[in-house]
């Protein structure tokens, strides 16, 4: 007598973030005058969230953002800088560019690449890193707001 | 032989059974997460003076008119003060302790006693970073450069 037993799993893929907002005055008090004052003169590293993805097939994630910030005035997503870190916690000497100014629509077309595999992936972790320049002519008080969507696709 | 037939169908089967992802348009993405940068920012208000010269006779009649002599000259400290601001402002001088006998071109252009009084040094400036020369006139040819502690940068409305 042969008995097989057969499963058929599911297609699961789950990708987190540990927080879901990043302050931009990079530890800073909020208020603090040097946050703004170090980003205008050489940008400012803020460490961002931590990204986590566990699949069990090969999956993509993407990030596409706003192309300005809401806020008091107009401020260009390319005056913050993105790089990926495989330590956790950890931004120094990550290599980063500058977010894209171009419009979502736009963007989708060739997103930027956060992590990507053809197999499946367990917990394998990416920090995001950001670098912000503050521009004492056209940078108001307020507070400024940038959306950043991270999508999950099948390769 | 049925039943190992049977099994070998089954595993057929389950190899090529399509993913449940295949069923989505090519491109709609399995989740989405999102994630917001947040800024507040303060009003940022910086001057710091960047060198201490003697001005020359041509650049205090320039600044000052007819008036300036060579011993006004002599008696006078130029300031470059470096300005930066993200909102509108004007340098001003506050009140302090600068010693008997000082005076400061204002921003009108004319010398001005300083007696330990506020003075406007120039008018709103737009916010940006900028350069702004302040003109002192010593008591005499030996008094060295005033202090730069009082300098400050004041808003041209409260925010």
């Amino acid at each position: 007598v042969s008995l097989t037993a057969s499963v058929q799993l599911p297609v699961q893929s789950l990708v987190q973030l540990n927080r879901t907002t990043t302050d931009l005055a990079g530890g800073f008090a909020a208020s603090s005058t040097a946050a703004f004052s170090m980003a205008a003169d050489t940008g400012i590293v803020i460490i961002g969230p931590t990204l986590r993805a566990q699949s069990n097939f090969g999956i993509s994630v993407t990030l596409v953002n706003e192309p300005v910030f809401s806020g008091p005035a107009l401020k260009s997503a390319s005056d913050v800088d993105l790089g990926l870190s495989t330590i956790e916690n950890m931004c120094t000497g990550v290599s980063m560019t500058p977010l894209s100014a171009s419009p979502i629509a736009i963007q989708r077309n060739a997103p930027r690449v956060l992590m990507q595999s053809n197999a499946g992936m367990n917990g394998v972790m990416r920090q995001l890193c950001f670098r912000v320049r503050w521009i004492f002519a056209t940078n108001p008080p307020g507070t400024y707001s940038l959306p950043l969507t991270i999508n999950v696709t099948a390769p | 032989v049925l039943g190992r037939v049977g099994a070998l169908l089954l595993v057929a089967i389950v190899a090529f059974t399509p993913r449940a992802g295949g069923a989505q348009t090519a491109g709609s993405p399995l989740q989405t997460v999102r994630h917001t940068l947040v800024g507040q920012v303060p009003i940022v208000t910086q001057t710091a003076i960047s060198s201490h010269s003697r001005p020359g006779v041509a650049l205090m009649r320039d600044r000052l008119g007819d008036v300036a002599t060579a011993q006004l000259a002599q008696r006078a400290w130029i300031a470059t003060v470096d300005v930066r601001s993200n909102v509108s402002a004007r340098l001003v001088v506050d009140a302090g302790a600068p010693g008997p006998n000082w005076q400061i071109l204002d921003a009108g252009g004319q010398l001005v006693s300083w007696s330990g009084e506020r003075v406007e040094l120039s008018a709103t400036r737009a916010a940006g970073r900028y350069v702004v020369d302040v003109i002192w006139i010593a008591p005499d040819v030996t008094t060295p450069p005033p202090p730069t502690a009082l300098l400050r940068l004041e808003p041209a409305s409260p925010l």
